[in-house]
């Protein structure tokens, strides 16, 4: 199969003066996983594609201290039909210069969503993340071979939309996970879904000083189905690995397989001493609007 | 024998009520102790005409205090329900069948059943009464953890005991486990878990490692001969407030939960309330941050009491510092990138650890400086120990790598324990055989 590529943002300097740095580049476990995997989503887009059904996943390395050791990263053990496993091949970062711009070069393998018995299908990788100036919404090229065929994407992407469908309306869901960690079998594909929506906010705020995780799904707004699309109105909590802070965000995300996937988000802002007992809830309409 | 205390209800109630009423009243009266209904047991008769009706109020009067009616006659397609006293079952059952009355046992056995309701409402206040039957696979509460100590000191009496060093802003009660087998404050090690409080994981960590060193004692060689020379003190929840509002309010809290006169946000962030760098990039001068550093070093009780501990003991000798995620193994300094003058010994038994705990269940961990592999952090506590002379002085951060985050599933609190255990055990094998 033809490798793909996409490119998203402009803006990929070329440099020719190479650096000093050592081999080791500061790890962030996962962060830019959270990135990747709203990135494959652009990914499939470029080729007319979305895809939830495949599912990037990886753990490279950052800009922020270009002196702390690296190392692959083999997979955990996931129960059955839960994010897909990463295997972290090779890693390069180029801190092109430290303060203002910082590259990483990363391959990496991808995974099924939901793989079947005993199946060993893995995508390969490889993506150039370009940060510039602290900035957020890191450029990204990612090109991949070995994806499962568009076709049979797209059929399964109907599958799990139809399944999705399905699903009784969990309104009164709160907490994915629950405080143990534990996510309802059945209420996985929520999850997942939400996982979807938080990565694209995510790799809106991420800069190469800024890490997120998807720490928890905390409400479910709205769930609607009657239009053909998933209409999924939620907000999660977002943890901020440099300040350690807590961010929870409204998003508003709606999925029909075969169109773009429509993020809509607002997130709180860290309170300062000052305010006195105002806090932005969730009533707050959402301000952005991104649509792709 | 006496009459059911429920037993004047008055005409009121619904059967159900009545029988609920009854039922309750029951437990009640046995719970305190009053009643004893050993034997007794409760039948369902079904009258099938007035006439059978009759001669089921017959049995009442007949004998005062023979049956007790739960559910009195009423009418024919009604079930009668009624108590029998185990002294008046035989008559009872015998008028019954002479009668033609069919009747079916609902409860064999009063007692029995009162008992196991009072056994049920015992465990559901989910406080074990050995440690044997405390789930180590799960997550508990803070009041489960306080009890599962004082069984686990009263079990392992020869070498445990428990040390309370404060008492937290809420106060709470801040205490220390000290694994001993003799001798005046000898050279020891310490470990801390759940200083912040979200990490759940490092406080199951904490109570496995506990049952694995007394397990541990006389089969492992390293171990034995470690508490033979040297004590171990753990502080389990070392931030027993903001452990108990992970609970409760919010499971993603961090700081402790001090407040200030005029001060909007609550808590401090402990891990930065130190006295070594105090102050740096890395923290925050922000009350409502998740790193506000607090007003001046050591202000929180929680901090202050672990300083004044093992200032006054004077023979710490490691310490370990354990957080969670990110799977990492780190040493001082946080505060700086300036290296540590023994900077290769610990990063050589950080490698050692981190292999060890890897070969467990092939979980890959990060070593290095605090500073270069996680991030500036100032007024933390390994840096503080090891200004003070702890030459071993070591932080974790166990699983995951983001994926669950703080909120590890509990069926990974074993793994995690068992390979952590592993590189706990290198670090101490190491100080024990480098003395200084």
């Amino acid at each position: 199969m033809p490798g793909s590529s996409c490119v998203i943002g402009c803006g990929l300097e070329t440099r020719k003066e190479e650096p000093p740095f050592s081999q080791h580049c500061f790890p962030q476990p996962l962060w830019l996983l959270l990135i990747l995997t709203y990135l494959i989503e652009r990914l499939m887009m470029c080729r007319d594609m979305p895809a939830v059904n495949e599912w990037i996943s990886f753990a490279p390395c950052g800009c922020s201290n270009p002196r702390a050791s690296c190392r692959g990263r083999t997979t955990q053990p996931e129960e059955v039909g839960s994010m897909p496993g990463t295997e972290l091949l090779n890693s390069k970062p180029r801190i092109v210069n430290p303060k203002k711009e910082c590259q990483v070069d990363l391959v990496f393998t991808t995974d099924r969503y939901n793989p079947e018995e005993g199946e060993e299908r893995l995508g390969k990788c490889s993506a150039r993340v370009f940060f510039r100036n602290q900035k957020p919404r890191p450029a990204i090229n990612v090109t991949c071979t070995r994806l499962i065929e568009k076709n049979k994407r797209q059929q399964e992407d109907y599958l799990l939309y139809k399944h999705m469908k399905q699903l009784k309306t969990p309104l009164d869901v709160v907490s994915i996970p629950d405080s143990h960690g534990h996510i309802d079998p059945s209420l996985r594909p929520i999850w997942d879904l939400a996982f979807l929506g938080g990565s694209y906010v995510m790799w809106e705020k991420t800069t190469q000083f800024l890490h997120y995780y998807m720490a928890q799904l905390s409400s479910v707004n709205q769930w609607k189905t009657n239009d053909d699309a998933i209409d999924f109105d939620y907000t999660v909590l977002l943890h901020e690995f440099s300040t350690q802070e807590i961010i929870p965000c409204r998003i508003h995300l709606v999925w029909y397989p075969g169109k773009p996937l429509k993020v809509k988000y607002h997130c709180q802002e860290l309170q300062t001493p000052e305010a006195s007992g105002t806090e932005e809830g969730s009533a707050v309409a959402p301000t952005e609007l991104n649509n792709f | 024998m006496q009459g059911a205390p429920g037993g004047g209800v008055g005409p009121g109630l619904s059967p159900v009520d009545r029988w609920t009423l009854l039922v309750f009243s029951f437990i009640l009266a046995a719970a305190l102790g009053q009643m004893n209904f050993t034997g007794d047991q409760v039948l369902r008769v079904l009258a099938k005409n007035e006439e059978q009706l009759s001669l089921l109020r017959d049995l009442e009067g007949l004998k005062p205090q023979k049956v007790d009616f739960w559910r009195g006659p009423a009418r024919p397609s009604l079930p009668v329900d009624m108590r029998v006293p185990f002294s008046e079952l035989k008559d009872v059952k015998a008028y019954l069948g002479s009668h033609g009355l069919a009747y079916s046992v609902m409860i064999k056995d009063i007692q029995v059943l009162l008992d196991e309701e009072r056994e049920a409402m015992a465990k559901s206040r989910r406080l074990e009464r050995s440690t044997s039957s405390f789930s180590y696979a799960s997550y508990h509460t803070l009041e489960e953890i306080y009890s599962w100590i004082d069984n686990f000191v009263a079990e392992h009496s020869d070498i445990v005991s428990k040390i309370r060093i404060g008492h937290s802003f809420e106060n709470r009660s801040i205490v220390v486990l000290k694994f001993s087998t003799g001798g005046p404050q000898r050279r020891a090690i310490w470990i801390d878990t759940g200083i912040h409080s979200r990490e759940w994981i490092t406080h199951a960590t904490g109570i496995w490692t506990a049952k694995k060193i007394v397990t541990e004692y006389g089969k492992d060689r390293t171990l034995t001969d470690l508490l033979d020379a040297m004590d171990i003190f753990m502080e389990i929840v070392t931030n027993p407030d903001g452990f108990a509002f992970t609970h409760s309010m919010n499971r993603l809290w961090r700081k402790n939960k001090s407040t200030r006169p005029g001060i909007f946000c609550i808590g401090v962030d402990l891990n930065r309330n130190w006295k070594s760098g105090f102050g740096g990039n890395g923290s925050n001068n922000n009350p409502c941050s998740e790193t506000y550093r607090g007003p001046s070093p050591q202000s929180e009780p929680e901090v202050a009491a672990i300083v004044d501990f093992i200032t006054s003991h004077g023979n710490i000798k490691a310490l370990i510092s354990i957080h969670s995620y990110s799977q990492m193994l780190m040493y001082p300094y946080g505060h700086s990138s300036e290296p540590v003058p023994n900077q290769k010994e610990l990063n050589d038994l950080a490698k050692d650890a981190a292999q060890a705990l890897y070969e467990v269940h092939g979980i890959q961990y990060i070593y290095g400086s605090i500073s270069t592999t996680l991030y500036v952090a100032s007024g933390i506590t390994v840096d503080w120990a090891y200004d003070n002379g702890i030459k071993f002085s070591f932080t974790f951060e166990l699983r995951d790598t983001g994926r669950y985050g703080f909120l590890l599933p509990a069926s990974q609190i074993i793994p995690t324990a068992q390979e952590t255990w592993l590189a706990l055990r290198t670090i101490m094998e190491h100080t024990l055989n480098h003395p200084y």
